[in-house]
C-alpha cells in the first residue's frame, strides 16, 4: 500500500485547521440574535420606521467578480418615498438612473428612457419589495417566501439575512444581509449574493430623513 | 536599380507602420479588434432587442489557447452570464434562466469568438479604413447574418465596436471604459 507522503498530509492539515479557525472567527463576529432579541429588534425598527416618510442618502456600489479580481465600484444618490417609491441615480462612473414606483420601474439610460412592468421582472419585483420591507420595518411580514435570521454583530449592529425560497428569485439570489445601525435603525449596508458566485454591496451614508416633500424624483413618464 | 530600391524601402516602411499599430490574427492577416494581451477589459453594454433595451457592463479577459472570459453584469449589479469561450464551444459558469437556451448562447459564443479574432469563421467579407483598420465586417448567414463594425480607434483598437444581427433585431454596442474598476 502507497504511504501518504508527510508534507501532504501536513498541508491538509494546516488547510483544515485554517478553515476551522476562519469559522471560528465568523461566528465570532456575529452571533443570532435570541426570540425575545428579535422581538425586542422589529418592535423598535417599526417603531422607528413608522416616523420616517423618506430618506435620502449617498450610495456607494460595490461589485465584486472573484473570476477577475474585480471590483466595480459606482456611486450616486439613493431615495426613498414612502410607501412604494425607490430612485438610484447612479452618478459616476456612469449616468443612469432607476426609479420604481408602484408596479413600474423606469430605466434612464442617458436620455434613453423605458419603462417596465415590474410584473415581468421577478427579481427587481422581490428586491422593491424587500428594500420597502427594510426601511418600513416589516421584513418579519415578507412572509413564507423567504426564509429569515436576525445576527448580531459585536459593535451592535443588526444583521438581518434573508433567504428567497422563490425559485424564480432563488434562481439569481442566493441571499440578501441587510444591515442596520444601533444608533438609528436605518439600512447602512445591503450585500446581495448573487447565484453566480459574485456579490453586490451597497452602501448608504449621510442618510437624511423626513426632507423629501414632492415625487418628481420618482415620476415615470 | 535606385527606382526598384525606392519601392523596396517604401514597401518595407509600409509594413512597419503597419505592424505598430495593428495586431493580426495569425492565420488570415486580419486586424484584431481587442487588446488580448490587456489583461481584464471593460465596456459599456447597451444590447437591443426589438423595443427592449438593456445596459450594463461587459468584462472580458483573454486566456490562454483561445480561452475567454465574458462576464455581463447591469448597472444595479447583478450578474446577467459568466461566459467561458474556446475554439470548439463554451462553458457556461452562469446565466439567468431568462437567458439560458441553446441559441442565445450559441449566438453570444459566436459574436463573442469573431470579437476576439475576426476570422474566426471562413465566410467573412470585411471592409478596411485608413491604415489598415478594420472598418466592418459581414457574415452571412440565414437568421443569424452577423454585421459588426469597429470606430474610434485608440492604440491600434477601436473603442466603439458594434454587433448587428438585422434578421433578429438584435444590436449590441460596446463602447470602452476605463472606470468603474478596481482590484480586490
Amino acid at each position: 500500500m502507497k504511504r501518504i507522503p508527510d508534507y501532504i498530509i501536513r498541508v491538509v492539515l494546516s488547510v483544515a485547521l485554517s478553515v476551522v479557525f476562519c469559522g471560528l472567527k465568523a461566528q465570532d463576529n456575529k452571533m443570532a440574535l435570541s426570540q425575545s432579541e428579535i422581538v425586542g429588534f422589529t418592535t423598535s425598527l417599526q417603531r422607528v420606521s413608522s416616523t420616517i416618510s423618506s430618506i435620502e442618502s449617498s450610495f456607494s456600489q460595490e461589485k465584486i467578480l472573484q473570476m477577475f479580481s474585480k471590483k466595480m465600484v459606482s456611486h450616486g444618490t439613493f431615495r426613498y418615498k414612502r410607501e412604494d417609491k425607490l430612485e438610484f441615480l447612479y452618478t459616476s462612473p456612469m449616468k443612469y438612473r432607476m426609479v420604481i414606483n408602484g408596479g413600474k420601474m423606469m430605466i434612464d439610460n442617458g436620455g434613453k428612457i423605458q419603462v417596465i412592468g415590474l410584473n415581468n421582472n421577478a427579481v427587481v419585483k422581490e428586491m422593491k419589495a424587500l428594500i420597502q420591507a427594510s426601511f418600513l420595518g416589516k421584513l418579519h411580514e415578507l412572509g413564507d417566501s423567504y426564509s429569515i435570521s436576525y445576527f448580531k454583530e459585536k459593535s451592535g449592529t443588526v444583521i438581518v439575512e434573508v433567504i428567497p425560497k422563490i425559485k424564480s428569485v432563488s434562481d439569481m439570489i442566493k441571499k440578501i444581509s441587510v444591515t442596520f445601525e444601533p444608533s438609528n435603525y436605518l439600512v447602512s449596508r445591503l450585500i446581495l449574493e448573487e447565484a453566480s458566485q459574485s456579490e453586490t454591496v451597497y452602501y448608504f451614508k449621510n442618510q437624511q430623513i423626513n426632507t423629501i416633500n414632492n415625487d418628481e424624483n420618482f415620476y415615470i413618464k | 536599380m535606385m527606382r526598384i530600391f525606392t519601392l523596396n524601402s517604401i514597401l518595407i516602411l509600409f509594413l512597419l507602420s503597419s505592424c505598430s499599430t495593428l495586431k493580426r490574427g495569425e492565420s488570415t492577416g486580419v486586424p484584431l479588434v481587442i487588446d488580448t494581451s490587456a489583461g481584464v477589459q471593460i465596456y459599456d453594454l447597451t444590447m437591443t432587442y426589438k423595443d427592449v433595451e438593456f445596459a450594463g457592463l461587459l468584462l472580458l479577459r483573454s486566456g490562454m489557447q483561445e480561452r475567454n472570459r465574458f462576464v455581463l453584469t447591469s448597472h444595479f449589479g447583478m450578474t446577467v452570464f459568466d461566459i467561458e469561450t474556446s475554439g470548439n464551444g463554451y462553458k457556461t459558469h452562469y446565466v439567468i434562466p431568462a437567458m439560458n437556451r441553446k441559441r442565445v448562447l450559441y449566438l453570444l459564443w459566436s459574436d463573442f469568438s469573431i470579437l476576439m479574432r475576426p476570422d474566426f469563421f471562413k465566410n467573412i467579407k470585411y471592409t478596411y479604413g485608413d491604415e489598415g483598420k478594420l472598418k466592418s465586417l459581414v457574415r452571412k448567414g440565414s437568421i443569424t447574418k452577423t454585421e459588426m463594425s469597429f470606430i474610434r480607434y485608440v492604440d491600434g483598437f477601436p473603442n466603439v465596436l458594434e454587433i448587428n444581427h438585422p434578421f433578429l433585431k438584435l444590436n449590441i454596442k460596446l463602447k470602452k471604459t476605463e472606470n468603474a474598476d478596481g482590484v480586490i
